[in-house]
């Protein structure tokens, strides 16, 4: 009898893992192959530069570029100069300070002539006490609006800043987030070509560590020179350029990266705006607003483009990296936990047959997954029931479909986009690839498992990111993000 | 045991294992080849056409130089033509892609004569029946290409239209935009009598990319837009409005005014906006009325035309907006407010 149960179990872990694996290594597959494929589209459809018309035109629809602040006193300064002078006619940035201890209003008050403005303050979307709101006196930056509020977190100075947003569109991003002066144009074509309704549009974002920065523009890419930056800098090429373009292409997707993203505000507004009891806020709000269109019978469509249009800076150290896999893992969590009602719900369509379903299986539940697979390997290895050879084989294949599938993300950069251009550039990337299974992964999975241990016992805090900085305000004419 | 008793065939056959195994090493090994393969070629290729661009830029500047010299035959064109003859002769054959190119950058920072030359000079250099091939070509991207070089050199024979008419037949949403687009440059007054026929909405992208080239024609070359506000086609409406409005084709005005009385919210919208860039006051009492549509927008477009239209004694309809639940609609009448006071009444 005992031997049933043991032979029983066994054999149910044994094929259960093996079948998630095989699933799993399916939907890769699939995602690379529907990823490659959006990307020659893309290039192929966007290769004529038409953006001249765009930026001369007085109907491009309003956008409104909202940046929340907390305490990014050395950066800000250089951003807001930056953002100020993207390439689009028609568009307002709208500075969120949620409450910063240090000196990042008094500065921004200082060095664009900030003075207050009457405006009632508007709380269509509920957030914390707005105290003022700042309009500069200098003609040369009418653009610039900046809302002073009381502290409540990134999504509540987000949903201050759509309050506020006379756009549209409005576009969201991390104040330490470089983007490319012509994002607006490249973001906002979406919009404007597709017959059905665009509800938000997101781009590849990129790792800005060892990238030389400039006035907050970026002026050189670089790969990042430390190793734990440039495994992140192949990760996000493979995450972007193959699953969410994939993804995006099946319109099943259900995140645009809180690092940049364009929405339609009227959409966001009614969905209800950011969600401030999470720290995934940006994967939230995507699958409200996605919820909202179904629930209304109303067609739309979510879409991924594949340009690097946002650079960002990568997490140093392993102490940062941990709490930042922690909180998205949290984020993760929380959203699918609050969004279950979707799982097989045919209201939802695709939603809920297929991106719901994939979220949880492959990406809430990888990590436990992995963790059991792990155990059940060391108990059999204890009991000596370990088929040695067989075990190096499966061992063999996993790691080089792992490689496998960072070289297909690498051969879709170096079709596309060809950022890093150093010779040595490839041999770097080929090298992180080969060890990022061995010295990143575990780095990523026991992350994933704190987070959702922390879940467990409420925590709820976002965790401190001690950034760098990508520029010092001396006069440095060239200033270069550690990496 | 109980490992030789659970475990599938799969899992205890060694040669599928690695036969697996040396699939994806080598197919990992591949990958890398192909890596280093095309960032060799395609550093290859970009040098040699950074080379040709350097080379035929050189050609022509040199000519330029050259028939500004006081010995420079009078013809410009000869003088490019032989250099590039002698260019041909040294190197065999001339890059047909390069050169259009580089003359149709060129093109666009050049006006008048300047510009007319260099697309005689593309004629001569027989750069239009190489654009004209693509049209011919499988390939959407090529086909693409081709449209916007046959419509640069404003090559406008009806050979050409006729090759381009037939492309409108694929059944592909971008490539029947540029066709359109293609044929509307390629007229000297813009036919857009494909209005008439469209049944799907005129995208936005496709009205400004219209309205691009619109703009820079003569007023007289320009249709009259209200034509098309009678359209069934609500997207068309629109784009006739926005036409109406920016090139302030006044004549229309009473059509324009018509539309205030619609149903339809986005027409009413954009009609409000066209009333107020043509500022045609005598929608000011329709417009006070809108001002308290069951509409958001509609409220917010015809409050910012009355405070850009009217005066002080509109102020009273107003009042009732001040407490209005929406806070962009209390902001807008403010606005207006500020506006109407400052607005002297017409006599």
């Amino acid at each position: 009898m005992k031997e049933i149960i043991i032979t029983s179990i066994t054999y149910l872990a044994e094929n259960l893992i093996l079948i998630y694996g095989l699933i799993l290594a399916g939907f890769s597959i699939f995602l690379s192959v529907v990823g490659l494929t959006e990307i020659r589209k893309y290039l192929k459809n966007n290769r004529l530069d038409d953006s001249q018309a765009l930026l001369s035109s007085p109907f491009t629809p309003r956008i409104s570029l909202i940046v929340p602040m907390y305490n990014e006193g050395q950066t800000i300064i250089d951003s807001v100069r930056s953002l100020l002078s993207l390439q689009y006619n028609n568009y307002e940035v709208i500075v969120v300070n949620d409450g910063s201890t240090d000196e990042s209003l008094r500065k921004l008050i200082e060095y664009f002539q900030l003075i207050p403005t009457y405006l009632e303050s508007n709380y269509e979307l509920p957030t914390k006490k707005v105290r003022c709101l700042y309009k500069s006196r200098q003609k040369v930056f009418s653009k610039l609006t900046v809302v002073d509020k009381a502290n409540g977190g990134k999504a509540d100075a987000l949903n201050a800043g759509l309050n506020h947003a006379e756009g549209k569109l409005v576009a969201t991003m991390d104040a330490d987030s470089i983007i490319a002066p012509n994002a607006l144009l490249r973001m906002v074509k979406p919009f404007l070509q597709n017959p059905e309704r665009v509800i938000a549009t997101g781009s590849m974002v990129r790792i800005a560590n060892s990238c030389t920065i400039e006035d907050g523009s970026l002026v050189k890419i670089q790969l990042p020179k430390g190793w734990l930056a440039r495994f992140q800098a192949l990760e996000y090429i493979r995450v972007f350029l193959l699953s969410r373009l994939g993804w995006s292409r099946l319109n099943g997707l259900l995140i645009i990266s809180g690092a940049f993203g364009l929405f339609d505000r009227e959409i966001v507004v009614k969905a209800g705006g950011y969600y401030t009891k999470t720290v995934g806020e940006d994967m939230e709000l995507t699958v409200r607003m996605r919820r909202y269109m179904h629930e209304q019978k109303l067609p739309y469509k979510v879409i991924y483009i594949p340009d690097p249009l946002c650079w960002t800076e990568a997490p140093n150290s392993l102490s940062q990296l941990s709490r930042q896999r922690n909180r998205w893992a949290r984020g993760t969590a929380e959203t699918l936990i609050k969004h279950r009602g979707l799982l097989f719900n045919p209201k939802y369509k695709l939603m809920g047959w297929l991106s719901y379903p994939y979220w949880l299986c492959f990406e809430f539940l990888a990590p436990f997954v992995e963790v059991i697979g792990l155990a059940y390997f060391t108990t059999l290895a204890v009991l000596g029931h370990i088929d040695w050879t067989n075990f190096l084989f499966f061992l063999v294949i996993i790691y080089f479909f792992s490689v496998l599938l960072s070289l297909v993300a690498l051969i879709a950069e170096e079709y596309s986009y060809h950022k890093y251009q150093h010779t040595s550039d490839m041999a770097k990337l080929i090298l992180t690839a080969l060890m990022e299974p061995i010295f990143y992964h575990p780095i990523i999975l026991v992350n994933a498992l704190k987070g959702n241990l922390d879940l467990l016992v409420g925590k709820k805090s976002w965790g401190d990111m001690q950034r760098r900085g990508f520029t010092k305000h001396q006069a440095e004419s060239s200033k270069k993000v550690a990496g | 045991m109980i490992r030789t008793t659970i475990q599938s065939e799969i899992l205890t056959s060694y040669g599928g294992l690695v036969s697996v195994a040396l699939v994806l090493m080598l197919g990992c090994l591949a990958l890398v080849l192909v890596l280093y393969i095309h960032r060799a070629l395609a550093m290859a290729r970009k040098k040699k056409v950074d080379d040709l661009q350097f080379r035929y830029q050189y050609l022509l500047y040199d000519a330029l130089v050259e028939s500004q010299s006081e010995n420079a035959s009078d013809n410009f064109l000869e003088t490019v033509l032989q250099l590039f003859q002698q260019e041909k002769k040294r190197s065999g054959s001339l890059n047909q892609q390069v050169l259009t190119d580089i003359i149709l950058n060129l093109k666009k920072s050049l006006t008048g004569a300047a510009q007319d030359q260099l697309l005689e000079l593309a004629y001569a250099l027989g750069l239009p029946e190489y654009a004209q091939k693509k049209l011919r070509q499988q390939s959407f991207n090529i086909r693409t290409q081709g449209l916007h070089e046959v419509t640069a050199m404003q090559i406008n024979s009806t050979e050409i239209r006729n090759e381009i008419e037939v492309l409108q037949q694929v059944d592909t949403s971008p490539i029947n935009q540029e066709v359109i687009l293609a044929l509307t440059k390629l007229e000297s007054a813009p036919n857009l009598g494909f209005l008439n026929k469209l049944t799907t909405p005129l995208s936005e992208w496709l009205q400004i990319r219209l309205h691009h080239h619109l703009r820079s024609l003569e007023r007289h070359q320009l249709p009259d837009f209200s034509q098309w506000l009678d359209s069934t086609n609500e997207s068309v409406v629109l784009f006739a409005l926005r036409m109406t409005a920016e090139f302030k084709q006044y004549a229309a005005s009473q059509k324009v005014l018509n539309q205030l009385n619609g149903s339809l919210v986005p027409i009413l919208i954009e009609t409000i906006k066209t009333v107020t860039k043509l500022k045609l006051e005598e929608a000011i009492p329709s417009l006070t009325n809108l001002i308290q549509h069951e509409n958001t927008d509609v409220q917010l477009a015809s409050l910012e035309a009355v405070g850009e239209l009217g005066n002080s004694q509109q102020l009273a309809k107003l009042s009732s907006l001040h407490e209005h639940p929406n806070y962009w609609v209390r902001r807008a009448t403010a606005t207006a407010v500020t506006q109407l006071e400052s607005n002297t009444p017409v006599s």
